[in-house]
């Protein structure tokens, strides 16, 4: 069976949906929310633990979630983001989950939007789009070693095939 | 972001075409390496590889009957990665109700001060 000529579209499997979808409304207006959303003050009392943002296209930041049996110590998880797009007081993109010090790419990264939408003066609709899980990238030859190694962290571990495969890639 | 237990799930599932060999064993049933091989755009080989990473994670398992070996999913694993998908929207959930405190805590704070002034 010839089967290069052909360019179908794998079904997905219901398993990895093609993005998740969250939506709530807030009884402030669109500034008080744009601001909790984007201030790294702010965004520390309801998201990571930590913060960092330069909140401008192609900008960076780190947000840290303190294990709770470390607070004290201040390690956890880190996630780095990459700020894609930036629309006061309505649209704020970024993307997150690629190894630190990398530009983050759909192969590398998933992607989350932020849509603020005034309802009234004293009401704002939020609605939050985190998408890209099918499009990760995952060296297939790392696949393996990498299943045997399975107890690292996620962020460490992404990091760490990157940088095998990058390796790779150059090798020879 | 995805849940740290499950990340070998993911890397697995990760791949679209074993995402597809994962359908056509759902619909299946049951099949065998050939079977997916003259059923799929791929290589016996390839199929081979993307079984055997299935089997790895607990997604496939396998069973030989006389000189066939027959692979089927295992659901409680499928169920798994299902599961890990809806912790990180519930996250999403938790997250949205934290933003919403802050804001209309902050709001409301402010309110206060003008009547006041």
């Amino acid at each position: 069976m010839c089967n290069h000529d052909l360019h179908i579209q794998p079904k997905e499997s219901s398993v990895v949906p093609k993005s998740l979808e969250k939506e709530i409304v807030i009884d402030a207006p669109v500034k008080y929310v744009w601001r909790a959303l984007t201030d790294a003050d702010q965004l520390m009392e309801w998201f990571p633990n930590e913060a960092t943002l330069d909140l401008r296209p192609g900008g960076t930041g780190k947000f840290t979630w303190f294990d709770r049996a470390a607070v004290k110590e201040k390690s956890g998880t880190s996630a780095w983001l990459q700020v894609e797009s930036v629309d006061e007081p309505t649209s704020f993109v970024f993307r997150w989950g690629h190894p630190e010090g990398s530009v983050a790419t759909p192969a590398n990264s998933v992607l989350v939007e932020f849509t603020l939408t005034e309802r009234t003066e004293e009401q704002t609709h939020v609605r939050v789009v985190e998408s890209g899980f099918t499009e990760i990238e995952w060296p297939e030859d790392d696949t393996l070693e990498y299943i045997e190694d399975h107890k690292k962290g996620w962020e460490k571990h992404m990091g760490d095939l990157r940088d095998y495969a990058n390796r790779q890639a150059h090798a020879g | 972001m995805l849940d740290n237990e499950d990340e070998e799930l993911w890397a697995a599932i990760a791949d679209p075409s074993r995402r597809r060999l994962i359908d056509a064993l759902l619909m299946a049933g049951e099949s065998t390496q050939s079977a997916l091989a003259a059923e799929l755009p791929y290589t016996r080989q390839a199929v081979a590889k993307h079984l055997d990473v299935l089997e790895r994670v607990g997604l496939v398992e396998s069973e030989k009957h006389g000189r066939e070996v027959r692979y089927r999913m295992v659901h409680s694993r499928l169920n798994a990665a299902t599961s890990s998908m809806a912790r990180v929207a519930s996250r999403w959930d938790a997250r949205l109700n934290s933003l919403k405190r802050i804001a209309e805590a902050a709001y409301a704070a402010d309110k206060t001060k003008r009547v006041r002034s």
